[in-house]
């Protein structure tokens, strides 16, 4: 399956250098980040990979983060610190890490608040999820409400980079979205888009989302959320029927050292059944599974605390 | 606990006029906007799921006189979460005779989008929701709006307090866009509808998941700006099995028993709203779409098919909504 997805990267490589969601579709930086991630670990696409790392470099923007794809006139506060990781792994340190990383850091904020929300605080109602709103994170867009896949991308960024980079601000950011992220947990376990519960209801959290967030926060194993969060992933894998949830699933388990030959066969089934529905970023988050299944998980950080 | 009812009513009758105050055509520039006279709106009756729908709506449809032939259509349900014995989304059987309807009338070629406002795994959702086997491509059948090219459009009205948005291409390319809701409760907006359902076509990748860029400019408020500037040109409404109390995820199965039918969504939502007896004068974007979007009176309606009498049911509705019953 490996040596299939990446011809059909290859093959489907924009003019431009980029990937689009699908074939034929403009390029986007989210699932061109992936196929460098992917390509970087993979040998025999040098020229494909060099195109594809200078259409993320010359996409960079003033503000040291990018775009959405080629249409969108704004820097993307989610965005950015995934490119910025693809960026590091395969160009290692360099001028355009370091811009990015001064926008990923510039973003970070505490969730802003409209004068209803302030009222109704100050009303003793809270907030209708119950977040805390202290914490800091990140948004999707700049200046709205912080969840928890941008606060995770940010974060795998930003500890990559931690020790290269000097500076207590970093430190307490990082630590900051930590606890934000774990201020989200469901109250089974798990996380979902960053609501665990809404006007009183408990939400169900998602296996996609779950993994995202375990991966962001694998330095601590053996806290309490994270076990309980990784049991529901593994019993919510057991049907599940998406080929993206599964590959954030197996990178996932394979980062906390859990048993996910399970996970390969599921996404090899799916494959043989629907192609992954031509979905460029599942092919290469499917190769870096394929990656991490060979001792070379790129979402693996090097220290673990507990 | 007495001060705190005490500044919540006051609070709330500040923002009540608030709103009142400012609804007036700066909003939007009365030129851009016809509403038509009259509105036609088709209730069909189909008792369940397994029923042949695809009859019932190409009878909704000749109803309404909407032209197919050779049209390039873009089927919009409403598919958000998939969570076993929920009514949560419009139920795949509808969008698939749907499918098998426009084709029966001649469209050229027919396609569904979506894009999931709370979940990235669309691919997973077709399949758990049941929807995947609908389609005989897969991957040129359905397009995932949330992932969809995207183009910058100026809005048409200002309540957001935005210039424009980023909309996904399939949706402006398509010749005849159809909405096609779960009629359900909503506890944020009262009812959320074929105008509501349109929150779907504008792109995650660019808004998030959820997209609480809409939230965060306000609800109504955005759903006002994204249907004045994107209007759906149809809408089938699934009432069939519709959902009550604290939708638009967590409430109850409220079976209804209808399909209903028309090309202006204000009339629609408003036909709907009827039905599952709420006053949609009291749900605030519907009233203010009535100003300039579409009609929302009784008397600018004309009904088809079924009287709201003969199939009206009463939707259970959150606390904060309590007001929509009178």
């Amino acid at each position: 399956m490996k040596e299939r997805l990446l011809s059909f990267l290859c093959e489907n490589q924009n003019p431009d250098g980029g990937w689009g969601y699908f074939p034929h579709k403009q390029s986007a930086l989210e699932p061109t980040a992936y196929v460098v991630m992917a390509l970087g670990q993979a040998s025999g696409h040098d020229e494909i990979l060099q195109n594809a790392v200078g259409f993320l470099k010359a996409r960079q923007t003033a503000e040291g983060g990018w775009p959405i794809n080629t249409t969108d006139t704004e820097t993307a506060v989610w965005v950015s610190p995934l490119v910025g990781l693809s960026v590091l792994t395969t160009s290692g340190f360099d001028s355009s890490c370091q811009s990015a990383f001064a926008f990923v850091l510039k973003t970070f904020g505490k969730m802003p608040k409209n004068w209803l929300l302030h009222l109704s605080e100050w009303l003793g109602y809270g907030n209708p999820a119950n977040v805390n709103t202290n914490l800091g994170g990140w948004a999707w867009n700049p200046g709205t409400a912080t969840w928890v896949e941008p606060t995770c991308y940010a974060l795998l960024f930003l500890k990559r980079l931690q020790g290269k980079l000097p500076g207590e601000k970093v430190a307490v950011a990082i630590s900051e979205a930590e606890a934000m992220v774990y201020d989200r947990t469901c109250k089974s376990g798990g996380w979902n888009y960053g609501n665990a519960q809404v006007l009183g209801e408990e939400l169900r959290p998602y296996p996609l989302t779950t993994s995202l967030a375990l991966i962001a926060l694998q330095e601590y194993p053996s806290r309490i959320e994270n076990q309980k969060s990784l049991a529901y992933l593994k019993q919510a894998i057991v049907v599940e029927k998406s080929a993206l949830s599964l590959c954030f699933a197996g990178l996932c388990l394979d980062i906390y050292l859990q048993e996910w030959q399970n996970v390969f066969k599921q996404l090899d089934d799916i494959y043989r059944e629907t192609q992954f529905m031509q979905s460029i970023k599942t092919a290469a988050l499917a190769v870096l599974v394929g990656q991490a299944h060979q001792g070379r998980n790129i979402l693996k950080h090097r220290s673990v605390r507990t | 606990m007495l001060r705190r009812d005490f500044l919540k009513r006051t609070t709330l009758l500040g923002i009540t006029s608030l709103t009142t105050a400012c609804s007036s055509e700066s909003r939007w520039k009365a030129a851009a906007f016809r509403k038509p006279m009259i509105s036609q709106v088709a209730i069909l009756k189909a008792s369940s799921y397994q029923e042949n729908l695809v009859r019932v709506i190409v009878d909704g449809i000749k109803a309404c006189r909407l032209p197919v032939l050779g049209r390039n259509v873009l089927l919009k349900p409403n598919l958000v979460e998939y969570e076993r014995d929920t009514v949560i989304n419009t139920h795949p059987a509808v969008v698939g005779a749907a499918i098998g309807a426009f084709l029966q009338l001649g469209a050229r070629e027919v396609r569904v989008g979506e894009g999931p406002g709370h979940r990235r795994d669309t691919d997973g959702l077709l399949v758990a929701s049941g929807l995947l086997p609908y389609f005989k491509e897969p991957e040129s059948s359905f397009v995932d709006l949330n992932l969809d090219d995207t183009k910058r459009v100026t809005l048409l009205s200002n309540f957001m307090g935005i210039d424009a948005l980023y909309v996904a291409e399939s949706v402006l390319s398509a010749d005849l866009l159809v909405s096609m809701p779960k009629v359900k409760t909503h506890h944020w907006a009262g009812m959320t509808l074929s105008m509501k359902n349109m929150f779907g076509i504008v792109p995650g990748v660019k808004y998030g998941w959820p997209k609480n860029f809409l939230h965060w400019h306000g609800i109504q408020e955005s759903i006002l700006d994204i249907n004045s500037t994107i209007r759906p040109h149809f809408v089938i409404a699934d009432g069939i099995i519709g959902m009550e109390g604290n939708g638009p995820i967590q409430g109850k199965p409220k079976p209804c028993g209808v399909l209903v039918f028309g090309d202006d969504p204000v009339a629609v939502d408003s036909t709907c709203a009827r039905i599952a007896s709420l006053n949609p004068e009291k749900i605030e974007y519907l009233r203010m779409a009535g100003e300039f979007l579409g009609n929302f009176e009784e008397r600018q309606i004309e009904q088809i098919g079924e009287a709201i009498s003969r199939v009206q049911t009463s939707f259970e509705v959150i606390e904060g909504f309590k007001h929509l019953r009178s």
